[in-house]
């Protein structure tokens, strides 16, 4: 991640660990979670905690944490957003482009990111609740989403356990192999009942600046209702999935 | 990709929750003051330039000049000792309720309550204090011009209009206020200093006074000539970047008017402010020019007065916080719609300086009343509950960290340290009045001492949600953090608010 330091020299310049500590201090606040305590952040990056304490304080006052209610603890302000090299003006607003898709289909609509090989959700559809979403982003196998991942990174993942939780989830390597290079040829991944009874969904790519699948938009809805084959609304999710960069 | 890199890049998808956190102290006009204007309104409450002159002539008529120096130099330390624990709390979280929202979070309602009329009574009285000593020095000032301000006439006057002009400053928005009190205390200072630096003519003539404490007054002296350096934290939600520019004027205060308090005193020593105390002693009558006792008491009056809008506008602050906390009426924590002020609580608070301040003089034209008690009654009764308000600050910062988890040493011993020189001020003054038979003094103080169980019982039987709601600050809104990044809930006063994710309290 580029990072532009020129914020942080106030830090003092004659100190230039302390840059490097505050960043860990951000970085350790993301990784435990909106109200991290003081301790835990110490603790976390190894910091001796009068310095952690003190730092933590100066980032609060600059605006790149905040202070939880209680004042027990620590959340993300909205500064850090500074910190990141890609800058703001660049990255289209997802919502927008998720909600005109919303705005058009009657299922539910999601953004998930592949950054780290890892599926994580961005947006999620606040009108239809998505049911084990733990299950949709471990087992990769067993979804739209997680097979455009696969498709996609093929190379570095090893399946080994290919729980099965429907009659329909692949479970076999040949079949997942084949439903995979239909995948990459089509450039959509479909599902029905597979993590799920009565559960079916597309994910089409969204790509990032080199081209490379860094995440996807996926419809979930109920089998029967949606059809995942449906040309109108594959269109509509291929142009809207054009108009988004995700850096991975 | 780091946790951080998520959760920025997730940022620009989350949404922004359908009720967003806001923070209660919104309607004040927020992120307005500079560093320099917040530290304006702590040094002006301070009054320097008048200190500059009563501390070395209290030294003078002690006659103890070398001990008085280093005593003041010692106080400084133990009102920074105080300071100290006090940027405890400005480090951490802004409020507009001062010293008494920072009880809050440390040592629960009651004690917050006995510290928030503590604060009122010593805000008022002093703001009174200084109103009077200022009136006085407009009025002889304006008796050195020709103008006559003799008998209640002339009293009622000056403070007329000395109270629509303050009042007008302070309602006029934060910053003006702010700017006002900055350019009249300015103004003082180098009135004070150009006058300590003149060389003395002949030797300064002063009667001893034969008191047997003579230091231990100094030091109380100069110790009550430094409190009201924590006036700034009544301005945090108001100021720019308000963690790092009230905690550095919480700190500095102390440090800069004890310097000050220290050269006057040196100055004096030195044999080089005959002509200041003489002036102010004795006025025209020792041969000195009328223009240089104009100046002197010009200076004077602008620090007071500085002083007086100061103490007036902190109090404001204070009692709206108790406002909007619904502990007094809801009514006081109406906020002027332009200019973003309290105009209630304003009203209110000046009015009451005012009144009291114009009594004092009143009382001190008409032989019949002991008026030197009565200045006296009133100057005790600040002291006490500056001191009361200090010493439970102290403890609360302690209580504060423990409870964040953020306790180090320093701020321990600092803690302990500030609370037993608070106590042993405290019992010295209680002694002081118990010796005199001060019956009027001991039934306030006492009145003072028990008003936050009182008070608390009346809440607790009338408003109980009130005591919920104690303590609002300055809390982060939605709009300061990183979307997506944080959990929402509810908090004691039922309000949307950032708290602890499931996930990290598990931990």
């Amino acid at each position: 991640m580029a990072l532009r330091t020129a914020r942080t020299h106030e830090l003092g310049g004659h100190e230039p660990r302390a840059v490097q500590k505050a960043l860990a201090l951000l970085e350790a606040v993301a990784r435990l979670g909106s109200g991290a305590t003081a301790k835990e952040i110490a603790h976390a990056t190894s910091t001796p905690p009068a310095t952690a304490y003190r730092l933590l304080n100066i980032l609060v006052a600059d605006g790149f944490l905040v202070r939880i209610d209680d004042l027990s603890g620590f959340a993300l302000g909205r500064r850090t957003r500074e910190l990141a090299g890609a800058a703001p003006s660049t990255e289209v607003d997802y919502s927008q482009v998720i909600d005109t898709v919303r705005g058009r289909t009657r299922f539910g609509v999601y953004l998930a990111t592949y950054a780290g090989d890892r599926i994580r959700l961005l947006d999620r559809d606040p009108d239809h609740e998505l049911t084990g979403e733990t299950a949709l982003t471990t087992h990769v196998h067993a979804s739209a989403i997680g097979k455009l991942l696969l498709a996609n990174r093929a190379d570095g993942n090893s399946l080994a356990d290919l729980r099965k939780f429907t009659s329909h989830t692949i479970v076999d390597l040949a079949d997942l192999a084949i439903e995979l290079s239909r995948i990459r040829a089509t450039d959509v991944a479909t599902e029905r009942d597979e993590i799920k009874m009565g559960r079916s969904a597309v994910a089409v790519p969204v790509r990032d600046d080199t081209g490379g699948v860094s995440g996807c938009i996926a419809v979930i809805g109920r089998t029967g209702r949606l059809d995942p084959e449906d040309p109108e609304l594959l269109d509509l999710l291929r142009s809207s999935a054009s108009q988004i960069t995700l850096c991975g | 990709m780091s946790a951080l890199e998520h959760a920025i890049t997730a940022s620009f998808a989350a949404r922004e929750p359908e009720r967003p956190a806001l923070s209660p102290l919104r309607a004040l006009g927020r992120r307005q003051l500079s560093g320099v204007e917040v530290f304006a309104q702590s040094v002006a409450t301070t009054a320097p330039a008048a200190s500059m002159v009563i501390l070395p002539l209290t030294m003078l008529t002690h006659e103890t000049m070398l001990a008085g120096v280093l005593t003041i130099l010692a106080a400084t330390i133990v009102v920074s000792l105080i300071a100290f624990c006090v940027s405890q709390f400005t480090r951490r979280f802004s409020s507009s309720g001062g010293l008494y929202s920072f009880a809050v979070k440390g040592s629960g309602p009651r004690g917050a309550l006995t510290v928030g009329a503590a604060m009122l009574c010593k805000y008022c009285a002093s703001g009174a204090m200084t109103l009077y000593f200022g009136g006085q020095a407009v009025r002889t000032v304006l008796h050195e011009l020709g103008v006559p301000t003799g008998g209640i006439l002339g009293i009622a006057a000056v403070h007329g209009v000395i109270a629509a002009a303050m009042l007008g400053c302070l309602l006029r928005g934060v910053r003006f206020a702010a700017t006002a009190i900055l350019v009249v205390e300015v103004c003082s200072l180098l009135f004070i200093t150009a006058l300590l630096v003149f060389p003395s003519s002949g030797p300064v003539e002063i009667e001893p006074s034969g008191a047997p404490n003579g230091l231990m007054i100094v030091a109380l002296g100069a110790m009550f000539s430094l409190a009201g350096f924590e006036s700034a934290t009544f301005f945090a939600p108001e100021a720019k970047r308000p963690l790092v520019n009230v905690t550095r004027t919480v700190l500095l205060t102390p440090i800069i008017c004890g310097a000050l308090f220290t050269f006057a005193a040196w100055a004096v020593w030195s044999g080089r402010g005959g002509v200041l105390v003489d002036a102010y002693q004795h006025g025209t009558s020792t041969g000195i020019d009328a223009w240089l006792v104009v100046a002197l008491n010009l200076g004077l009056s602008f620090s007071w007065l500085a002083s007086a809008m100061a103490s007036s506008n902190a109090a404001s602050r204070l009692l709206y916080t108790m406002g909007v906390e619904n502990v007094v009426t809801r009514r006081v924590a109406r906020v002027h719609r332009v200019f973003r002020t309290p105009h209630v609580a304003l009203w209110i608070v000046v009015g009451l300086v005012v009144g009291l301040g114009s009594l004092l003089a009143i009382a001190a034209g008409i032989p019949i009343f002991d008026n030197f008690r009565f200045l006296d009654d009133v100057r005790l009764l600040a002291r006490a509950a500056v001191i009361v308000g200090y010493a439970v600050a102290s403890v609360a910062a302690v209580a504060f960290l423990r409870r964040i988890g953020e306790l180090t040493t320093p701020v321990v011993c600092a803690g302990v340290l500030a609370c037993a020189s608070g106590t042993a001020i405290l019992a010295n003054l209680l002694f002081t009045v118990g010796v005199q038979q001060n019956i009027t003094l001991l039934v306030m103080l006492g009145l003072l001492g028990a008003s936050g169980l009182a008070w608390r019982a009346v809440l607790h039987h009338r408003r109980p949600r009130s005591l919920d709601a104690v303590g609002v600050f300055d809390s982060a809104e939605s709009h300061d953090v990183l979307p997506g990044a944080v959990t929402y809930g509810e908090n004691s006063r039922g309000a949307v608010a950032l708290v602890k994710s499931p996930a990290s309290e598990s931990r």
